[in-house]
């Protein structure tokens, strides 16, 4: 395999690299921009999608209500031209289900002993339990209905008003399980004193399967709050009714949370993005116009972000293949443009290891690169013939140069074997001059007290050293003469 | 065979009782779901079965009409019923200070909203709001009501009277923020008086007390248990809570118990003594016998000692 060094040292890897490089800074200088304009003009479409349907929703709500409320109104100038006919409130009550199918419930009930024959409480009530209709008097001691919401609060306001849901706390007649809201309205006499309240009803389920409807996007989700931050209808079940959006700041602040809930029960229309639990929401609310309450729909921001996160995708993958694709092309026509090259390369190294017959192939090309090659080639032809030629002249001046150190090397022998002999007999001759320097020093200064026969001795030795001195000298100049007898021609 | 007879003593029928709260199901009674789910009822030879009142009525009507055998009253309900010819007994007293509040709807003190709408609880009267009207002569419109929340939402009242453990969270929970300049603190202004006990007739007492005792020390047992163990206590209210369907969820329950656990600290010793003060019910006596709330005096020994 190929290291890493290898394809450093590699021009076509280089240059496509670098190719690929510089295309990629340019798409990706290319593509943020339009990342950045793609992302502005998604989040544009999703919210308004996410607005519009939130709108549709309200308007629909509210369109309800409206014609709810509409008919109410319609049978209260019935029942207050009626006032004197207190059996009628049970007929009048019925009819208001009867002709308004949405509707759950009617009461039309009066102040503590207002028909003095009918008591303390007087009530009726219609329940229409999707079957059929059911019609009671239901007020009683076990059923103090002045001192309920529904009676109260338009009686105490003197207007309509829609109540908050809630849910029966009867134990005997019609028992209702359900979670109802009311519209109630105060009843006037003739003199315009409030006599009783007249309420129908709606069950929350009708808001619950709108509400919960409303879901423009997989994860998004709705849910309503009641004018006190009740969630009347939430995904999560459990807080449904029973918590409001503030219940968890009971026991520890959560700024986020209460600053929505404080918004959206102050009635303000509005959009926010916050973060829960780690998550980046967009929350859009809105007021109905009705009930007081208020509609919040919550987008994750992948959701909001989905179909850019999509395209984003898209264009990834696509850039990813295409630059592939450009460095696998670019590499291949490179390295096809730069074959040739590599090929001179390993000539190159065979005549760096003085190898001059490598093959290398006529080019037809017409580029530098082929011109190249023809030059190589001709130049690595003339090398081998130069090369050849100083080899030839390199052989003969070798053969000279072993002649003449053989030559050398024999002239050098004489002159030691000359020295050596030289140096043995001039050593020969030391000793008996030696001694014939001293006996003759001996003799010129001793000789008035020299016997004769010691002067004798002392000739005779200087005698015998000059004879051994005179052979020695003989030696040599007949040396000297063989020598010169070699040397000459 | 007599050994064994003498080993195994008869099974003796465990004693029923009815208990009814004096709300629907919430913390604020969980020392008695702790006492029958723990066991302490059963222990002391005790059936005891709780139940929970429709809010739609008053404690007088309840009481006439489903007869428990025990039922909780704050101690000024009680008064005005024995005052009515009802006697009846503290056998058991769970909350020694008073929870009662009195809270504004709008920015304002609310002992200087002379005639405005006050909204008090029909199914527990408060009687210091009659009391803190006459004495203050605030001239006030009393409204009585099933619950407040949605009376206060809508502006139709201008304040509520309210507990410390229950109505007054339930307001924060609907996103109020009430400063202490709207709210009154009865037992900060001479006006506290235990609420919460539990109360039997008298010739039910007569009949059973034994089994009245054995009810009271059990309860007592549930109580300093829900002390001790407040997250698990917990846990069985909100089995109660479901059962009975009672709006109202963890996070406020949680809330409530501390309150609760705190009312119960008598407010001179600092401890729980589960006791009917005696100051407490005389200065009641005097207090609703002035503002015409009650027939005649009532006193400490006929509410406690039969």
């Amino acid at each position: 395999m190929k290291s890493m060094k290898d394809y450093r040292r590699s021009l076509s890897a280089r240059l496509s690299v670098w190719t690929v490089l510089v295309v990629t800074a340019i798409f990706l200088a290319a593509l943020s921009i339009m990342f950045a304009e793609s992302r502005d003009h998604v989040r544009q479409d999703t919210l308004g999608k996410a607005r519009q349907t939130l709108d549709g929703t309200v308007l629909h709500i509210d369109n309800t209500l409206r014609a709810v409320e509409v008919a109410a109104n319609n049978m209260l100038r019935v029942i207050e031209n009626n006032l004197d006919k207190p059996d009628k409130m049970f007929d009048y009550s019925r009819q208001v289900l009867e002709t308004n199918p949405g509707l759950d419930g009617c009461s039309i009930s009066f102040e503590p002993f207002y028909y003095k024959d009918k008591g303390e409480y007087f009530s009726a009530y219609s329940y229409n339990n999707g079957d059929s209709i059911a019609t009671e008097n239901e007020g009683a001691n076990y059923y103090q209905y002045h001192t309920m919401d529904w009676y109260l609060i338009p009686k105490l306001l003197d207007r309509p008003y829609w109540i908050e849901p809630y849910q029966e706390d009867a134990d005997w007649g019609i028992v209702v399980q359900d979670i109802f809201s009311s519209y109630s309205q105060p009843i006037h006499d003739k003199a315009g004193k409030v006599v009783g309240t007249f309420s129908v009803d709606i069950c929350l389920n009708w808001f619950s399967d709108t509400v919960t409807a409303t879901r423009p996007f997989p994860n998004s989700y709705t849910f309503l709050l009641g004018r006190g931050g009740t969630y009347l209808v939430h995904p999560d079940t459990t807080k449904q009714f029973y918590e409001t959006i503030f219940t968890t700041s009971l026991l520890e602040s959560d700024s986020t949370i209460e600053s929505l809930g404080q918004a959206m029960i102050a009635g303000e229309d509005g959009y926010r993005v916050m973060t829960y639990h780690g998550e980046r929401l967009h929350v859009f609310y809105k007021p109905f116009k009705n009930t007081g309450w208020s509609v919040a729909m919550v987008c994750p921001e992948s959701d909001i972000f989905a179909p850019f996160r999509q395209l984003q995708r898209t264009v990834r993958i696509v850039t990813a293949i295409g630059l592939l694709l450009l460095l696998l092309s670019t590499w291949y026509i490179v390295s096809r443009s730069v074959r040739p090259l590599q090929k001179l390369v390993d000539s190159t190294h065979q005549l760096a290891q003085h190898k001059f017959t490598g093959e290398i192939a006529d080019s037809t090309r017409e580029d530098e690169i082929g011109r190249l090659q023809r030059r190589f080639k001709a130049m690595q032809q003339s090398l081998g013939k130069y090369v050849n030629k100083v080899r030839q002249q390199s052989a003969v001046l070798e053969a000279r140069h072993a002649e003449l150190q053989q030559a050398y090397d024999h002239a050098k022998e004489e002159e030691r074997m000359r020295n050596a002999v030289l140096h043995k007999m001039t050593k020969g001759m030391s000793a008996p001059v030696a001694d014939i320097t001293a006996v003759s020093r001996t003799i010129c200064e001793e000789y008035e007290n020299m016997t004769d026969d010691y002067m004798v001795a002392m000739v005779d030795k200087i005698e015998t050293d000059a004879h051994q001195v005179g052979e020695l000298l003989n030696e040599l100049l007949r040396a000297a003469q063989e020598e010169s007898n070699t040397r000459r021609p | 065979m007599t050994v064994v007879l003498l080993l195994c003593p008869p099974k003796v029928q465990a004693e029923k009782m009815v208990l009814m709260t004096s709300w629907t199901a919430q913390a604020q009674f969980a020392g008695y779901y702790v006492a029958f789910e723990r066991g302490f009822y059963k222990a002391a030879g005790l059936d005891v079965e709780i139940t929970h009142p429709t809010l739609a009525t008053t404690p007088m009507i309840t009481l006439q009409r489903e007869q428990p055998d025990a039922i909780m009253l704050s101690l000024m309900s009680a008064m005005d019923i024995i005052s009515q010819g009802v006697p009846l007994v503290n056998i058991f007293q769970d909350s020694m200070n008073s929870s009662n509040l009195l809270i504004a709807r709008w920015d304002n003190d609310p002992l200087r909203m002379t005639g405005r709408k006050v909204a008090i609880f029909n199914a527990d009267p408060n009687y210091l709001a009659y009391i803190v009207n006459k004495k203050e002569r605030l001239n006030y419109d009393i409204i009585r009501c099933m619950s407040h929340i949605n009376l206060f939402l809508s502006g139709a009242i201008d304040a509520t009277m309210a507990t410390s453990y229950n109505e007054y969270l339930q307001l924060l929970q609907a996103g109020f923020k009430i400063g202490n300049e709207r709210i009154y603190r009865f037992s900060e202004h001479g006006y506290n008086i235990q609420e919460q006990g539990v109360y039997v007739s008298r010739s039910y007492y007569q009949a059973h007390t034994q089994t009245c005792q054995k009810f009271a020390a059990a309860t007592r047992q549930g109580w300093e248990w829900v002390a001790d163990h407040p997250e698990e206590a917990l846990k069985i209210v909100m089995k109660y809570v479901r059962s009975d369907r009672a709006v109202t969820n963890l996070t406020l329950q949680r809330r409530m118990l501390q309150e609760v656990l705190n009312l119960q600290l008598d407010a001179d010793s600092r401890k729980r003594e589960f006791r009917v003060r005696r100051d407490m019910v005389e200065k009641a006596s005097r207090l609703m016998l002035e503002c015409g709330l009650l027939k005649r005096a009532v006193t400490f020994e006929e509410l406690t000692v039969p």
